[in-house]
């Protein structure tokens, strides 16, 4: 019984010993490795949004090139002003001829729409075409992912967030779903790019999983140390054959009298 | 000559009338139904009036079927407009719920495909010959449908076409239908939520005093939830907004931190208040739900003591938004009425002051311009307390019912005017024909008829030839109708809102046939009686010298 000095000792124990520290090693050093680079899918969010979020106020010119399978191609073209404070805007349509001088007002957490022809203000929802494109109100706001969404997470609730290539950029792939009213895609999957967090693609998904459209981000510029989309494609993959690309250009951030933001405003440029 | 002229003038009176009451019948009973049934009742909640909800479906049908013994149906709405695609064709269309009975089987009737197969599958579509063209889909094939649910979210279903109807009007075509369940499951409605509530009345016209009686019937009451803290039961009420001069705010023990000031200096409560006689160390209070074995929990550890009248210490006030916010995704199943509660139990009833009720009602309307004054405001009003709005069709639908009044007023004085012009000739015809008897007058009265034998005679001859010339005239009335009611007009314009099966819809009653049989019997007997009467009159020589 009291034979522990007999159980045979292995001449190798030091180089187990070895081994097996240096698996630790290597394992905890990788492991160390991938929670550094792979972040929360909260901190993804975050940034999206912090990313997407201009603080000042902005003038740009927004082209809207539309492509419809029934109706052609059609090319659209407004000034948006943003009041970066408060999340109020305007759209203002400068082209086509039939869309001139129509408006889309974001006040007071209420959308507007202004036909010209009519002088008629009407209310409507957030996810109102933008002069019958792809391209909603909602688009235009400013982005609330963290607030609207979580990521799911596996058995260990543990983030999924998946890493892959999208063409030869190395991203994450993340998929997250939102419960809360009046968020028109309870389900998305994004790509944003490893180095720096910004979005690469999003697919819109519906409250059933369905594959509504899918928003690619073709193009970022930055400007006053933010990344803004300049042009995005979205595909419609509900109505398969339908795209539209907008290009954002002409960006200013010189201050925007609050005037701007009213139904008045819009009016008067019809006059 | 007189005969036919008779016979023409009511043919051309029946002819508009029945035009114009087909028109009516049209309109009223096929499109009001369809758009909006002659009364309409919907709940709103947080300004979205694109998706009305009610919660509590069955409470509200029973009030609304206790109102009125006018209701004929009453029919759950579910709806909404969406976007369609078939084959590589997309097209937006107003998507409702059917349960297939007889009212929509006269409406809808199937042109390809069967009752049986719409039954059979879960997931079926009902659509017009039309807009089956338009998607470019037949029998069995799938069509995918996006919507925008009752929560504001994007939802997307496949369905499978099973009926093609041929519709009666345009404004049907616009329709699509499936089964009830589904299009919930679609739009994000529960088992026991509804939309809107449509009602056809037996006398349609009488629409604003039904709509007038179910809002007295809907009238909210104050209500909380009865809830456990610990062992103790507790009552769980919503308030609302206190005048900040009110002093049960005071009584409340309400302090300035517990509050948002609104614009109009009323204050809105943050947090819930329980009283410092209850034990708030439960984190939560919990509630049986309506289904078995199910149970909701209300957190109240932000809460405050208020220091409020001591009878009422086993109520809790919970702010109203968080209060209707857990009827929208829980459903309570003991509900108490708190007037009676407090009755019962000599609370002070002065509190019930700042409970909200059950949900609010809306102002009756009378047109369709302060209609739709009240929907921007309801759209404005983003609570989570339920707003309940009762319309008839002519606030709802008053353009649609204009037009058919504006429609009818203009048949009918052109119908008269013809009429009028005929009976004027009818009037001349009879003046000479009695003036070319009156040698055979001049005759009778030699012979020792009396005046008023005389008169009878004459009288009674017209009565006669006005009867006979009538039926003539009636029945040469049913065959044009008949006859018009062949050609067919394919058409899409606003001329199709008058066409019934493509062709121009005649719909003779028989109120309107013995109303024009009088109405021609009566003119005709009035205009031979002076030309009569005079005749009468003349002594037997003077009528044969003449």
């Amino acid at each position: 019984m009291n034979d522990k000095t007999n159980y045979p000792v292995s001449n190798n124990r030091p180089l187990t010993i070895t081994i097996f520290l240096t698996t630790i090693l290597i394992a905890s050093s990788l492991s160390a490795t991938s929670l550094k680079l792979k972040p929360s899918i909260n901190k993804i969010l975050k940034k999206i949004d912090k990313q997407q979020t201009i603080e000042k106020d902005v003038t740009a010119k927004v082209t809207i090139l539309q492509q419809d399978i029934e109706q052609g191609i059609k090319q659209m073209e407004s000034i948006y002003f943003a009041k970066g404070s408060t999340d109020q805007f305007l759209i203002v349509m400068t082209a086509p001829e039939s869309e001139k001088g129509n408006g889309y007002l974001k006040a007071d957490d209420h959308f507007w729409m202004y036909r010209r022809n009519t002088r008629t203000f009407q209310h409507i929802s957030r996810d109102e075409s933008i002069a019958g494109s792809d391209a909603n109100t909602s688009d235009f706001e400013t982005p609330k992912y963290e607030l609207q969404y979580k990521g799911k997470k596996d058995s260990d609730n543990e983030d999924i967030i998946q890493t892959v290539n999208l063409g030869k950029i190395p991203a994450y792939k993340i998929d997250v779903s939102s419960d809360l009213p009046n968020v028109a895609y309870p389900n998305l999957t994004i790509w944003v790019r490893q180095d720096n967090l910004l979005p690469l693609k999003i697919q819109n998904k519906s409250y059933s999983n369905s594959l509504i459209s899918t928003q690619y981000f073709l193009k970022y510029s930055k400007i006053n140390d933010k990344f803004i989309a300049i042009k995005q494609m979205v595909i419609d993959n509900f109505e398969k054959g339908n795209k539209t690309v907008w290009e954002i250009t002409d960006i200013t951030f010189s201050p925007i009298d609050n005037h701007i933001f009213t139904k008045a405003y819009l009016e008067n440029l019809s006059n | 000559m007189i005969g036919a002229s008779i016979s023409f003038g009511i043919m051309i009176m029946m002819l508009a009338n029945a035009f114009s009451n087909g028109i009516s019948d049209n309109i009223l009973n096929k499109m009001v139904i369809y758009m909006t049934g002659h009364v309409k009742v919907q709940g709103i909640e947080n300004g979205r009036i694109i998706s009305p909800i009610f919660r509590d479906k069955e409470k509200i049908k029973s009030l609304i079927l206790k109102s009125d013994p006018n209701i004929q149906t009453i029919y759950e709405d579910i709806g909404s407009l969406v976007r369609v695609v078939g084959n590589g064709k997309g097209d937006y269309a107003w998507v409702s719920n059917t349960n297939l009975d007889e009212d929509f089987k006269q409406l809808y009737k199937p042109l390809e495909g069967s009752y049986e197969l719409f039954e059979s599958i879960d997931n079926p579509i009902i659509l017009s010959e039309q807009k089956a063209k338009n998607l470019n889909i037949s029998i069995g094939d799938s069509v995918n449908i996006r919507a925008t649910n009752v929560n504001g979210q994007t939802n997307t279903g496949t369905f499978i076409l099973s009926i093609i109807t041929k519709n009666k009007n345009m404004f049907m075509d616009y329709a699509i239908f499936s089964k009830t369940a589904t299009l919930k499951t679609l739009l994000g409605y529960k088992l026991q939520e509804s939309g809107s509530f449509k009602l056809l009345l037996k006398n349609p016209k009488t629409a604003k005093t039904t709509a007038d009686s179910i809002h007295q019937h809907l009238s909210p009451q104050k209500i909380g939830i009865q809830a456990k803290l610990g062992n103790k039961t507790i009552i769980v009420v919503p308030i609302g907004t206190i005048p900040s001069q009110n002093n049960i705010s005071t009584r409340l023990g309400i302090k300035l931190s517990d509050v948002t000031t609104t614009k109009k200096r009323a204050t809105v409560l943050n947090v819930p208040i329980i009283s410092n006689t209850l034990d708030a160390s439960h984190s939560k209070l919990t509630f049986s739900q309506r289904e078995p074995n199910k149970y909701g929990t209300i957190p109240i550890k932000d809460s405050v003591k208020g220091i409020y009248s001591k009878t009422s210490k086993n109520i809790i006030f919970l702010p109203s938004e968080r209060f209707f916010k857990l009827f929208q995704t829980t459903y309570p199943n003991k509900k108490i009425n708190l007037q009676k509660y407090f009755t019962e139990n000599n609370f002070d009833i002065s509190i019930l002051d700042v409970i909200d009720t059950e949900w609010t009602l809306t102002k009756r309307t009378k047109d369709t311009i302060s209609f739709n004054k009240k929907l921007k405001t309801l759209m404005k009003n983003k609570k989570a307390q339920p707003t309940i709005d009762v319309s008839s069709m002519y606030e709802t639908a008053k353009e649609v019912i204009q037009f058919e009044q504006m429609f009818n007023l203009v048949v009918l004085s052109v119908s008269i005017i013809l009429f009028f012009i005929i009976m004027i000739g009818v009037l001349n015809s009879l003046r000479m024909t009695i003036k070319e008897r009156y040698r055979e007058i001049g005759t009778l009265r030699a012979i020792g008829l009396k005046k008023s034998q005389l008169q009878w005679i004459f009288l009674l001859e017209m009565l006669i030839l006005v009867s006979i010339s009538s039926v003539i005239g009636i029945l040469i009335s049913f065959g044009i109708m008949k006859g018009i009611s062949l050609f067919e007009f394919n058409t899409d314009n606003a001329l199709s809102m008058i066409l019934v099966d493509n062709g121009i819809y005649f719909l003779p009653t028989l109120s309107h046939i013995i109303k024009n049989l009088l109405l021609v019997l009566g003119f005709t007997l009035i205009t031979v009686y002076f030309p009569c009467r005079n005749a009468a009159k003349l002594s037997p020589s003077e009528a044969l010298r003449r």
